[in-house]
């Protein structure tokens, strides 16, 4: 019994469920928690409009101790200095990577997807976020520190202005 | 100068993936009922409450914990929720503490509750990928979220990281890890996945998110678990009626990293597990956790993560976390038993009574009550982590 779920696991679960469903006691209702959004993201505008109206990446450096955020933020968190804003070169490369089989519900259905940290050049911080690849190349071994790795932006009327507007490619 | 804290009375509502038959407010009540019976206290001699129960989504609703206050009859006494991720049970036991500790309340409940199987995907009318989307708010909705991250890409990033740096943990080391918890969680009535596994049967299990695969991750669980914590006069007194034991806690920390994984220095460690895990030696007074510790119960949602713990925990230094697990070292009758109830990989993730529930079974061992029963047990070390790639974490030493 206390064993590994064997090939039949789903088809007693199912008949359980099955069970339930006959049970007078028991009753469940489908239910759902939507709000909907006009969001605005203040003083990351420029970082969001830049993106959809240039196809180009900033990131913010400190003024005083020069580390590069990014994703950007207008304060450096170790000295409280104002961080001003850097365009990047969009090149970055691998901090630590993987290669996902599974997915939140609206991306069950992309899977396999890479997940990684990715330093780009002249930053100090690492972004997480998703390395496209042609199928064949979906293996952790393309996920190895420091593999370099490149921006590329959605087409033009595709971009709304979000952090899914791009994607990075590696950059054999 | 803290007030002396004691446990006085634990409970557990066995993890399960799912409690059809129960609301959450009822799995809290019969959880307190329990509690309460443990310490023969009734619910009038409770001063104050702490509620730990993380995800809003999970229980459709917003500030679940006054619903959970009014049905278990805390009506017009101080209720606190605490919601830290994972960590929200150490965090959770961490408050009762304070409230105790500082001298507001001389008897606190400590109550963590979590039904997360009732979020449903439509598309694939399945549980999980909509109970982990539930989760995925908890990550930067700005900059995260959106790419459909979820737990077990998270957490592995630092695993990877870790194997580049020091070559290891090897898959078989993980799969070890899994074997352990599964075989542990065999004889506990609390736990969700007790198995007999090989690492072979790990091994041979999907991938999940690389190097982690199916049998190397906890499942999520519908379940709850709390403690009643009381100041030194009262800890006497009650243990006198109840005949149990007091469980003392002696030393607590804890801290939270960068809520991006990505400004933190080291990648491959857990800085936040080692900045808590020395505030709490240090005031437990523990000099050599490996060797003065009896009995740990760490915070392995994901195996590579539990190898990474032990480093970070002080258990051994950076870069030899394998060698616990390759050498039983962590086993069952080894020098420091880790999850001896089968930890979050055998028992299940019932997110916000997770710590909770991991920290009556240190109680269970101190007192002498456990399924794995550890001759003698006297320190025990809670771990407890959460948030986006381990930022929240909090330790937790208790002493009979």
């Amino acid at each position: 019994m206390n064993n590994v779920p064997k090939k039949d696991f789903k088809e007693k679960l199912l008949a359980q469920i099955d069970q339930l469903n006959k049970d007078p006691n028991f009753h469940e209702y489908y239910d759902e928690m939507i709000i909907h959004y006009k969001y605005s993201v203040g003083e990351l505008s420029k970082f969001f409009v830049e993106i959809r109206d240039n196809a180009k990446l900033f990131g913010t450096k400190c003024t005083k101790c020069g580390f590069g955020y990014f994703p950007p933020r207008l304060y450096c968190n170790k000295c409280y200095t104002k961080c001003e804003w850097t365009e990047l070169s969009g090149k970055g490369e691998i901090i630590a990577g993987t290669i996902a089989h599974f997915g939140v519900s609206a991306f069950t259905d992309k899977v396999p997807i890479s997940i990684a940290f990715i330093k780009m050049d002249g930053m100090d911080m690492a972004i997480r976020h998703t390395i496209v690849m042609d199928e064949a190349d979906y293996k952790i071994e393309n996920m190895k520190k420091g593999t370099r790795v490149k921006v590329q932006f959605k087409p033009k009327e595709k971009r709304e202005g979000k952090i899914t507007d791009f994607y990075f490619v590696l950059d054999k | 100068m803290p007030k002396k804290v004691a446990i006085v009375g634990i409970s557990a509502f066995p993890f399960r993936v799912r409690h059809p038959h129960y609301t959450y407010y009822r799995m809290a009540f019969e959880t307190t009922k329990m509690a309460l019976e443990n310490a023969n206290l009734s619910i009038n001699d409770i001063d104050s409450a702490v509620y730990g129960i993380y995800n809003d989504f999970f229980e459709r609703q917003f500030m679940p914990d006054i619903i959970v206050h009014d049905y278990i009859g805390m009506i017009l006494k101080p209720g606190t929720r605490v919601t830290t991720g994972g960590a929200t049970g150490g965090y959770a036991i961490r408050t009762a503490y304070m409230e105790v500790a500082s001298g507001l309340s001389d008897v606190v409940l400590c109550l963590g509750v979590e039904k997360s199987n009732d979020c449903w995907d439509p598309n694939t009318d399945t549980r999980t990928p909509e109970l982990v989307k539930a989760i995925s708010y908890s990550a930067d909705c700005e900059f995260v979220r959106p790419l459909g991250s979820f737990p077990a890409a998270s957490y592995v990033l630092p695993v990877r990281a870790h194997i580049e740096k020091f070559g290891n943990p090897s898959e078989e080391s993980m799969a070890r890890v899994s074997v352990k918890n599964h075989g542990n969680a065999i004889g506990n009535p609390n736990a969700q996945s007790p198995m007999k596994i090989t690492v072979e049967d790990v091994l041979n299990s999907r991938y999940i998110s690389e190097p982690f695969k199916k049998l190397d991750c906890c499942l999520y669980s519908e379940g709850a678990a709390a403690m009643i914590l009381a100041s030194e006069e009262k800890a006497k007194e009650i243990c006198k009626n109840s005949g149990n034991e007091p469980i003392w806690i002696t030393g607590i920390g804890a801290g939270n990293d960068s809520n991006f994984g990505g400004l933190r220095k080291n990648l491959w460690s857990l800085t936040s597990n080692v900045y808590a895990s020395k505030q709490c030696y240090k005031m437990a007074n523990i000099k050599n956790p490996l060797k003065e510790l009896d009995v740990a119960e760490l915070h392995d949602a994901f195996t590579g993560q539990e190898i990474l713990s032990y480093e970070d925990c002080g258990f051994i230094e950076h870069g030899k976390g394998y060698t616990l697990i390759d050498e039983g070292i962590v086993e069952e009758g080894g020098e420091l038993p880790v999850n001896l109830s089968g930890g979050l990989i055998g028992c299940g993730h019932a997110v916000g009574a997770t710590g909770i529930y991991q920290a009556t079974e240190i109680v269970k061992q101190l007192r002498g009550e456990s399924h794995r029963q550890v001759s003698d047990a006297e320190k025990g070390l809670l771990h407890s982590v959460g948030g986006p790639v381990t930022a929240y974490c909090v330790c937790i030493i208790m002493e009979r």
